[in-house]
């Protein structure tokens, strides 16, 4: 009996230490667009503006929609640092003012879990978005930044 | 060929089902119809000094060291369709007499085209300068305690028709690259040609003539943070027993908001002028105001001064306003400040001191 109860501690621990290897502390960041999106690589700069709103359509002209998880998954924070330069309560207050001036474009839209984003992104041919590596599927393309790639050396956006 | 408007609805809409052969597989329906978000905004505030109180007029009122509510804000907004919004914000707010008023500051219904036109109507804050449009009624938003004194309600004795009722349009202009040039057209009621009534012209205008304004302005890549732009205002006004007065209303901005530092500039002049009489009257306004973020804390410094000659034929304040403020914003929660302001007013015939404490949230 004390064995088996040892068994299964030390089986919830190496679960636990999965999970925050596989989804959590650490990791890259993905940015994610539609399958359809012809573009490839982005640099730094353009994904700054985008997600602030300065750019509003992708090369081919059609409409950019930025998505975001919500502030509680893990990578929003990494993300929002790299993306706007902010800490997670000015981002807060930034999207509240967005809102309340009726300039919504310059904050990308809430979407839930990261699971959310990935679903909205795989069927919303001009949608682009950013969630941890480990919760990407086939069903959207990850994009370069500046040609590096998750897991590359250097890339840029990373949760530490 | 540009991509169908996927404009989103809300997080947690239902995605219909998708097939490669259905081109609105992406489109999305919203269960229930709209949904009403609504935000609030309050400020308790506490004043000393003849100078302290930042929304009431006149300002040669008895002063009383007081504690004041300030605004009770609830902003509301609702996507009604993908190219369809409506904002809308209620003040219950309180006066010199103690008595509670409730106005709806502001209700939009904006049709969004694209990012090159989007159209509102309904009763909107004039884009005149950069603060009016940038801060409305939400006083945790703004650093310093209150409005600058050339941005006052025109309730609270402002001098500009800072609400109007009526049409606005914006968008970008394509072509203008890394300026991202904007522009902006109004036309609307205008402010009451009588200063003894309700001075924003809600529900029946007091003549035929419609105000218009004519706003433009660039946000640079290259100048992160920067906003430059300026105005141009025209109104007929039609005092009762007297002649008509021509309004006019120019103004030029550059403003800075960054997440450390904050520097805001405007300039406006305000002209009334009498038909038939050679002088117009004007009113120059401005401030200056400076600020720079060391972790909660922001401590800024505002410099603002009106001049309004005491024999205009339409403005309600008429006399000298200027001074500077000094103070600290400390933002003790995410969406909880606490600001504590010293003002220094000259006026042509009186200088006061006052001091201003604010606790402004969201909630």
């Amino acid at each position: 009996m004390r064995r088996n109860c040892a068994f299964c501690i030390a089986a919830v621990a190496l679960a636990t230490a999965a999970a925050m290897f596989a989804g959590g502390a650490g990791g890259d960041v993905a940015i994610i667009v539609n399958k359809a999106n012809k573009v490839d690589t982005i640099s730094a700069k353009d994904l700054k503006q985008i997600f602030n709103g300065e750019k509003a359509r992708w090369p081919d002209g059609s409409k950019i929609q930025t998505l975001a998880p919500s502030a509680a998954m893990p990578e929003h924070k990494a993300a929002v640092h790299f993306l706007f330069g902010m800490s997670e309560p000015e981002f807060q207050k930034y999207c509240i003012h967005a809102s309340f001036v009726g300039e919504t474009q310059r904050a990308p839209r809430d979407s839930g879990a990261s699971t959310a984003v990935v679903g909205l992104v795989a069927v919303i041919p001009g949608a682009v978005g950013f969630v941890r590596v480990s919760a990407v599927t086939p069903t959207v393309k990850v994009l370069k930044i500046d040609g590096l790639a998750p897991g590359d050396a250097g890339y840029p956006l990373t949760e530490q | 060929m540009p991509a169908p408007d996927t404009t989103l609805a809300s997080p947690d809409m239902h995605m219909a089902a998708s097939t490669d052969d259905d081109p609105h597989a992406h489109m999305m329906e919203i269960p229930g119809g709209p949904q009403l978000k609504i935000r609030g905004f309050f400020d308790f505030n506490y004043g000393s000094g003849p100078a302290a109180n930042p929304l009431q007029f006149p300002l040669g009122a008895p002063a009383h060291n007081t504690f004041q509510a300030g605004e009770f804000d609830l902003f509301v907004s609702s996507k009604i369709s993908d190219h369809l919004d409506f904002v809308g914000e209620m003040v219950f707010g309180w006066d010199q007499t103690n008595y509670l008023g409730v106005d709806i500051e502001r209700y939009q219904l904006t049709y969004k085209q694209s990012e090159y036109l989007q159209v509102s109507g309904g009763r909107y804050h004039t884009a005149i300068g950069y603060y009016n449009t940038a801060y409305h009624h939400g006083t945790w938003f703004g650093t310093a305690e209150g409005r600058p004194f050339m941005y006052y309600y025109e309730d609270s004795g402002g001098l500009l028709p800072v609400h109007n009722v009526g049409i606005t349009a914006t968008g970008l202009v394509p072509g203008t690259g890394s300026w991202h040039l904007h522009w902006v057209a109004e036309g609307g009621n205008g402010r009451s040609s009588s200063n003894a009534g309700q001075p924003v012209q809600n529900f029946l205008a007091d003549r035929n003539h419609k105000s218009y304004n004519l706003a433009f302005y660039v946000r640079p890549e290259w100048a992160h943070g920067w906003q430059m732009g300026g105005s141009y205002y025209r109104d007929k006004l039609s005092p009762e027993g007297m002649p008509r007065v021509g309004q006019t209303i120019t103004s030029a901005y550059a403003v800075l908001v960054g997440s450390k530092w904050e520097f805001l500039n405007e300039a406006v002049l305000l002209t009334n002028k009498e038909d038939g009489v050679a002088a117009p009257f004007r009113t120059p306004l401005m401030y200056t105001q400076l600020a720079r973020s060391f972790g909660k804390y922001k401590p800024y410094f505002r410099y603002q001064y009106v001049n309004s000659p005491g024999n205009d034929p339409i403005n309600v304040y008429t006399d000298r306003y200027q001074g500077p403020s000094v103070g600290v914003r400390w933002d003790f929660s995410d969406f909880a400040a606490f600001k504590l302001q010293y003002n220094r007013l000259d006026q042509r015939m009186a200088t006061s001191n006052s001091i201003n404490a604010q606790m402004g949230f969201t909630f």
